[in-house]
């Protein structure tokens, strides 16, 4: 493969979803297409682990969700963050930045 | 608390295991609206969707880790598995009810022989370390050995000053008499015992308090202490039982005490519901008394019991016996018959175990009862076995319904074969009214149940590329029924089902691991359960009809090594 696409990491799909939800409800397939556009497509979820992770995380309290309608009147779960999921973002987010950062320094330096 | 929660939405989700409509609804729009991208884009709509299934992934296994995530997976699997079973039960009531009926002859006889078993022979008496009770018995024959001897009433007024040596003696003699209670006059099962009874058995009483020496004596207020059962049958359980009375032959005896529950006498098979002192005979017999002379030499109408000491056996008690043996002979010897004083004084007295209590029955019949238990013993192993052949043989007969479940995980293969629910099913049932040979023959599509989780494997490798040769097929075929129009109301057949089954012909070709074909594939046994039960039969169809669908099909311009699919036999 001569592109650069990554697979995901292990664990770092949640972190993903509450960030894209941070900027507002969204319903699955919204989800996985916003983390499309924004990393240009370099990050290729496999669409369909997107729903255990969601209903895992709507488990452990970091989002909720409630059925509405799409713009096209369809019935669709929209996700939101809650305040446990806020927390865990920015939790989440500086404890990603640390390690990330530090895998970058080993790989300058080393 | 939050673990809490998370249980209770686990069971709760368990428990609505058919409920999984919300994550389906969840996943269907997803890959709508992925379709609508894709025709955005310009596809075509048979494009835009196969394109939207594989951005997605195996939908059937999305909704599965979905639902695992708020449920029990094992539970519900146990549960569905259970389902299963039953249905397959349901499916040959033949085989089921004589798989059933055996094991109930087997597991009937043997509950019953055992009871009988345990009751005669293996239970104790209720009562503490009763493998230190012992009745004097007369003499070396079995005959005379199985139960105890009975001996007169003057022998035990010889032998009681020697209770000494023992640890505590004991006589009794069952009885049946008339008791009365309000008038009403009824044959019981009773037993006259001496003072000492109770205290020589460590017999307790659940209410009240036991017989006692001074019960037992001329003179002493008629008392009298009745068994668990007659108080519950007689006296309702009442809880002022104690100080009523009771009618025997006429004269009012006062109950002073109710036995334990479990406790039904010595002598097994003679319940002992009126436990009456020895000295009251006398007011029950009147003038025939056993008590008194001329009868208390004569009759031997008495069981006499010791309760050994710690430190004494059968067979030191009996020599204890054997030394007493010449004074209580002498004592006790009835008037009248002095021919009997030779054998009297030469027979040995000896002791026999009463840990299980007495009964003639038993020393009869244990031999045959054993035998008997080792019989139906062996009755309900060959039940066993007679009910696995059968399942063997029917799971014979099931194997050419093992068929390819793409998709699905590796235990569900190999727990239940899969084959008329999975791809076959939703084909089949898609051809059923349409003259057509498929190409993929249900059953024939591969014996196969490959290893997803394994791609390594080679012959995982091979039977893959077999499958993918019928599922390449059997696509194209797809296409052609699809072009012509099989829709649900063409066919009876769900066309979602079908639709769910669909392997894309080109993701198939363009990627090369089979972990990946895999991925991209649709069609688990959950997924198609609906097009289940109509399908059997027609694989069945199938296999039987052969070389009949062959040649028409070949009329029908079909080539060699196309097969014919079973349903199609009443079109062609």
């Amino acid at each position: 493969m001569g592109e650069t696409r990554g697979e995901l990491l292990q664990g770092t799909l949640p972190l993903l979803i509450l960030r894209t939800l941070s900027t507002g409800p969204n319903h699955g397939f919204g989800i996985a297409k916003r983390i499309g556009q924004i990393s240009k497509a370099v990050l290729k979820i496999e669409q369909g682990s997107l729903y255990p992770a969601l209903h895992r995380m709507e488990l452990d309290g970091l989002i909720e969700a409630d059925w509405d309608t799409t713009e096209n009147n369809r019935r669709a779960k929209y996700y939101r963050l809650t305040r446990k999921g806020q927390r865990a973002l920015a939790h989440e987010k500086s404890r990603w930045e640390a390690v990330a950062g530090a895998i970058a320094t080993v790989l300058r330096e080393a | 608390m939050t673990w809490l929660r998370r249980c209770g939405r686990r069971l709760r989700g368990a428990f609505s295991r058919f409920d999984d409509r919300a994550v389906r609804q969840e996943v269907d729009l997803h890959l709508d609206l992925l379709t609508e991208e894709f025709r955005d884009q310009g596809f075509s709509e048979v494009e835009a969707r196969s394109r939207a299934e594989r951005t997605f992934g195996n939908r059937t296994r999305a909704v599965e880790l979905t639902r695992a995530v708020t449920t029990l997976p094992w539970l519900e699997s146990l549960l569905n598995d259970v389902i299963y079973g039953a249905r397959q039960l349901r499916r040959s009531p033949a085989v089921t009810i004589l798989a059933v009926a055996s094991l109930a002859v087997g597991i009937g006889a043997n509950t019953a022989v055992f009871s009988i078993v345990d009751a005669l022979v293996l239970r104790s008496l209720p009562v503490p370390a009763p493998d230190r009770l012992a009745a004097l018995s007369l003499g070396d024959q079995d005959a005379t050995r199985v139960d105890g001897s009975r001996w007169s009433y003057a022998f035990w007024k010889a032998f009681v000053p020697h209770h000494t040596q023992f640890d505590g003696v004991m006589a009794w003699s069952p009885v049946r008499v008339s008791a009365s209670r309000d008038s009403t006059v009824q044959p019981v099962d009773g037993v006259f015992v001496n003072g000492g009874f109770f205290a020589a058995l460590r017999l307790p009483v659940g209410l009240g308090r036991p017989l006692e020496q001074t019960d037992d004596r001329d003179g002493a207020p008629s008392v009298v202490v009745i068994s668990h059962g007659y108080w519950q049958r007689q006296f309702g359980g009442a809880a002022d039982v104690i100080g009523r009375t009771i009618l025997v032959h006429e004269t009012p005896f006062a109950v002073v005490g109710v036995t334990r529950p479990g406790f039904i006498g010595l002598d097994i098979g003679q319940a002992a519901d009126i436990i009456l002192p020895l000295s009251t005979e006398a007011l029950v017999r009147g003038a025939q008394s056993f008590l008194r002379p001329p009868f208390d030499g004569m009759n031997m109408w008495l069981r006499i019991g010791v309760r050994l000491r710690s430190d004494q056996s059968l067979e030191s008690g009996s020599a204890i016996l054997r030394g007493l043996q010449p004074q209580l002979r002498e004592a006790s010897l009835p008037a009248g018959f002095p021919q009997l004083r030779e054998t009297h004084l030469r027979e040995p007295i000896g002791l026999i175990s009463a840990a299980n209590g007495l009964s003639r029955v038993r020393q009869l019949y244990r031999r045959p009862l054993n035998a008997l238990m080792l019989v139906v013993g062996v009755v309900l192993l060959l039940a066993c076995v007679n009910v696995a052949n059968l399942l063997l043989a029917q799971a014979t007969a099931r194997e050419q319904e093992l068929g390819v479940a793409v998709g699905a995980r590796r235990v569900a293969t190999s727990s239940r074969p899969p084959a008329p629910r999975g791809i076959s099913a939703a084909h089949l049932r898609c051809t059923s009214s349409r003259p057509t040979c498929g190409a993929l023959g249900g059953a024939g599509a591969g014996r196969a149940v490959f290893d997803a989780e394994r791609p390594s494997d080679a012959g995982a490798l091979t039977r893959l590329a077999r499958a993918r040769r019928h599922v390449h097929a059997w696509s194209d075929h797809h296409a052609r029924l699809r072009d012509g129009g099989c829709t649900e109301s063409q066919h009876g057949c769900s066309w979602k089902c079908a639709e769910q089954c669909r392997v894309p012909h080109d993701s198939l070709a363009a990627n090369s691991g089979p972990g990946r074909a895999l991925g991209n594939t649709d069609c688990t046994v959950a997924d198609s359960s609906h097009c289940g039960e109509p399908i059997r039969r027609d694989v069945r169809a199938f296999d039987g009809g052969t070389p009949r669908i062959r040649s028409r099909c070949r009329a029908a311009g079909y080539g060699a090594g196309e097969r014919p699919s079973g349903t199609a036999t009443g079109a062609l």
